[in-house]
């Protein structure tokens, strides 16, 4: 073995030592594109760096248009089923401004008890509606809701966490039938689904199905479904199925592909140094 | 050699894991269980003596859908190819088993603006809560 056959061995070992490094080096790289990218644009999305609290700490549970649209709902099946429908949410905040109702043109609310205003702050943050329309609690008006249903949530909310943290939810009613928060938990609505990341959704679930579940227990009849499907107006469609599969997938088909490349090219520079 | 076999073959594992999880996770459609516990009425109608509140929560808790609706008259699963509707049938139930995009026409007033809208994009009820603001 010549001495220039000598100093060259070291110097080919660091080369293949570079391999590993490159390798991790990529992973570091791949990593951080496609898995802390789209967590940070996630937090970005949900508001996390807008560096204001003030709407979590005073936006209501429900806007106005889905607070409108429970209230219509709920009041297709009163006259159904006879029976009044509502729904009482504490959201553990005290400020919370309500959102001035939106309702269809065909539907006539109740007037609002002087003291839930609109246009002021709740003290107690705790929200009403009723099939005779926001604000509007269905016990305090036997005359018009001899037969009552209401949904209750009592949530804790964490001012540190800027979230809720705990909740405890049920059903009160006057029938003569039992009611209890297990028969929500029977249709998936349980109280971690209504912490959970559609909290507001389950919430209105939890209101929508009401009716549902007086007719399962005998206490009314059934709502009948829609006689005939409203078609969509123009540009109004169905929803993807989320861009988080997709990133998912680009994750995965990455991986794949930076480990076939990193074997690939550890074993060219193999055989290049073997050669 | 080995370090590069080693360690490109640990990331492209992971890899598959993922993309096999991925796959698995969106091939999840409860057609054929419904079809074998139901009685059929067509190639997508089933029909369940029980009310549409127990028949949804049965499904539900046997394929946990992406997403849901309840509204008064009947449920509304949403699954990544399918959407189902149980709906009141007499004293029992209908189950409509449709692609989303024909199941959001069919329902359209049911589940306008939680799985879809102008635009394709839902408005209502997609706060994690507490409210708009989060």
């Amino acid at each position: 073995m010549s001495s220039t056959q000598q100093r060259k061995k070291p110097a080919q070992n660091k080369k293949k030592d570079n391999s590993g490094t490159y390798g991790c080096l990529f992973v570091i790289v791949l990593t951080a594109v496609f898995v802390v990218g789209p967590i940070l644009w996630g937090m970005y999305d949900e508001g996390v760096f807008d560096g204001s609290s003030k709407s979590s700490e005073t936006a209501p549970v429900f806007g106005g248009r889905e607070s409108g649209l429970l209230a219509e709902q709920l009041a297709e099946a009163s006259k159904v089923q006879n029976v009044c429908y509502g729904w009482e949410i504490d959201s553990g905040r005290s400020f919370v401004r309500p959102a001035a109702p939106v309702y269809s043109g065909t539907f006539t609310p109740a007037p609002v008890p002087s003291t839930d205003s609109f246009d002021d702050p709740s003290s107690d943050g705790v929200e009403l509606g009723s099939n005779l329309g926001v604000g509007v609690d269905p016990r305090k008006v036997p005359d018009r809701c001899p037969r009552w249903v209401v949904f209750t949530a009592d949530y804790y909310y964490s001012s540190i966490d800027k979230e809720w943290t705990s909740v405890s939810s049920g059903i009160k009613t006057n029938l003569d039938i039992t009611l209890t928060g297990f028969d929500l938990d029977d249709l998936g609505i349980t109280n971690q689904e209504l912490l959970g990341d559609n909290a507001n959704g389950r919430l209105a679930d939890a209101i929508g199905a009401l009716p549902m579940i007086v007719a399962e227990k005998g206490g009314a009849q059934p709502v009948p479904a829609p006689a005939a499907a409203q078609p969509p107006p123009a540009g109004d469609e169905v929803s993807g199925p989320g861009v988080g599969r997709y990133i998912f997938m680009g994750i995965a088909i990455l991986l794949i592909a930076g480990g076939l490349v990193w074997i690939i090219a550890a074993a060219v520079r193999s055989r290049g140094s073997e050669s | 050699m080995k370090r590069g076999l080693i360690g490109g073959g640990l990331l492209a594992g992971l890899g598959a894991v993922i993309l096999v999880g991925v796959l698995v996770s969106n091939s999840t459609s409860p057609r054929s269980w419904i079809a074998g516990k139901y009685t059929k009425v067509n190639a997508t109608t089933f029909r369940a003596a029980a009310p549409p509140a127990k028949v949804a929560g049965e499904i539900a808790r046997k394929f946990k859908p992406s997403d849901r609706v309840y509204v008064p008259a009947g449920a509304f699963l949403r699954y990544p190819k399918v959407m189902i509707a149980v709906l009141p049938d007499g004293r029992g139930s209908r189950i409509s088993i449709e692609t989303p995009d024909r199941g959001y026409r069919n329902h359209h007033s049911a589940v306008s603006g939680r799985w879809g809208g102008p635009g394709g994009r839902a408005s209502l009820f997609r706060g994690g809560g507490p409210g708009e603001g989060k």
